[in-house]
């Protein structure tokens, strides 16, 4: 289904996508904080609920919808986006797309589905969806290691050269800065291989 | 798989550096190893991943504000304490080997901080209900994000000698001040924000903390607050437990 296409409805108060939900989208845009929070102190509790109704944990739930949040954002980013429903409904319906995916490979069925709600139906966007949360697990794992290996990496990745980098982050010498990376490097890749969705998400890649 | 030479040339074969024979013969060996093409495969993911610098900052903010990561279940198997301890001895040993070798001595706490310290993020903007106060945060702000740590830890304590209850205020004005090398101004806001019942700062602060007093060479009080960081699950445990071992 087209997303820009997709019929605007209501969202968990009764009240049609609003004022707020505009500031809250440019807030996401910009990166900030409050942005975030609103959304969480707004509509967690409500997917943690289908999440956890549906053979998840609290965990789970976390995980799945900083995924959601994260895809929003690269949607805010583009200069062609325009969100027509909700910003619970766009939540919900990745939140929900995301987790069927999960119970799918360990081979469970939803339960119980949030019935008052329309969600945005499988279609161009599920990759899209999926590729930020195979994405996210890679992140949450770089978040695991110790603050310097997280910069070295980010930076190395992120185009820098290793001179750059020394001098970036005050590290005594190349030499030294290339080896670090490695360990950090065998580290990221030894924590997503023993991460129980790797396979489910690398069989779909 | 997991060799710095296959690792080097994985790099240099999704960087484009490899010469024409050079990337011809690890083609060949991508067609004939599927291992290796996985792995490939792999990098080639992880870096698509880290490429956009706005998404992981955007990235870590949704954790710290969400919270509780999963650290995986079922097929991850329980850690135990002694293969903690096991690691962490392997860990220790590696790096006092890696930094005689390549350094030629242990690290002091002040270059401890300076390898562990990165100002943490900021809004770009910041509103209150009192435009007064808005218009100075937002000017504070733009310092901070600028880079100019010098007006921007004037600014914030300016607001935290006004008052020392916003926690915003509090937290960015130690991070200021720790950023400006003024590491002795820092400890004050940063602790009074980590001895606070929890907030959302909290963890920030204390991490943060630690890093000052180790720019002080307070190294007791350093190992105080990173072991109680290394004790509690969050996004801090793992970067405390590696700074404990580089202090012991």
């Amino acid at each position: 289904m087209d997303f820009t296409n997709f019929t605007a409805t209501e969202n968990p108060t009764g009240v049609m996508a609003s004022f707020s939900d505009k500031e809250r989208l440019e807030g996401l845009r910009r990166g900030e904080r409050q942005a975030v929070q609103s959304l969480y102190d707004d509509y967690f509790d409500r997917i943690a609920h289908y999440i956890v109704q549906n053979s998840g944990s609290k965990t789970h739930a976390q995980d799945i919808f900083q995924d959601a949040v994260v895809v929003l954002f690269q949607k805010v980013r583009s200069p062609e986006f325009q969100l027509t429903s909700s910003i619970y409904t766009f939540l919900f319906s990745v939140c929900r797309n995301l987790w069927l995916k999960k119970l799918r490979k360990s081979g469970k069925e939803e339960v119980t589905s949030d019935q008052d709600m329309e969600y945005i139906d499988e279609g161009p966007e599920k990759d899209e969806w999926e590729e930020q949360a195979r994405y996210q697990m890679y992140r949450r794992k770089l978040r695991q290691l110790g603050e310097g290996c997280q910069n070295l990496l980010q930076l190395s990745m992120q185009g820098l050269s290793m001179k750059q980098i020394v001098a970036r982050l005050g590290i005594s010498s190349e030499q030294y800065a290339r080896k670090k990376k490695f360990k950090c490097k065998e580290q990221l890749v030894r924590l997503i291989k023993a991460d129980p969705d790797y396979e489910a998400l690398r069989y779909d890649a | 798989m997991n060799d710095e030479n296959t690792y080097r040339d994985i790099e240099r074969y999704l960087a484009g550096e490899m010469d024409g024979p050079a990337r011809s013969a690890f083609e060949q060996r991508l067609a004939a190893e599927p291992q290796l093409a996985e792995e490939l495969a792999l990098h080639r993911d992880i870096e698509g991943a880290f490429a956009d610098p706005e998404t992981m900052a955007f990235s870590a903010l949704v954790a710290d504000v969400v919270g509780g990561e999963a650290a995986g279940e079922s097929a991850v198997p329980k850690k135990n304490t002694f293969r903690i301890w096991a690691v962490a001895a392997a860990v220790l040993l590696l790096a006092v080997v890696g930094f005689f070798v390549f350094q030629g001595g242990p690290a002091s706490p002040e270059s401890l901080f300076a390898d562990n310290f990165t100002a943490y993020e900021a809004p770009a903007n910041f509103r209150s209900e009192d435009p007064v106060l808005e218009a100075a945060l937002q000017a504070a702000f733009t310092a901070y994000n600028n880079g100019n740590y010098a007006d921007a830890q004037q600014r914030f304590g300016v607001l935290y000698a006004q008052s020392q209850a916003d926690r915003t205020v509090s937290f960015y004005y130690g991070l200021s001040a720790l950023a400006n090398d003024q590491a002795s101004t820092a400890i004050a806001p940063l602790q009074e924000l980590a001895d606070q019942a929890p907030h959302s700062y909290r963890s920030q602060a204390r991490w943060y903390l630690a890093l000052a007093h180790l720019a002080e060479n307070q190294v007791d009080s350093a190992k105080a607050r990173l072991e109680s960081l290394a004790a509690s699950p969050g996004k801090y445990q793992a970067p405390a437990q590696d700074l404990l071992e580089e202090l012991e």
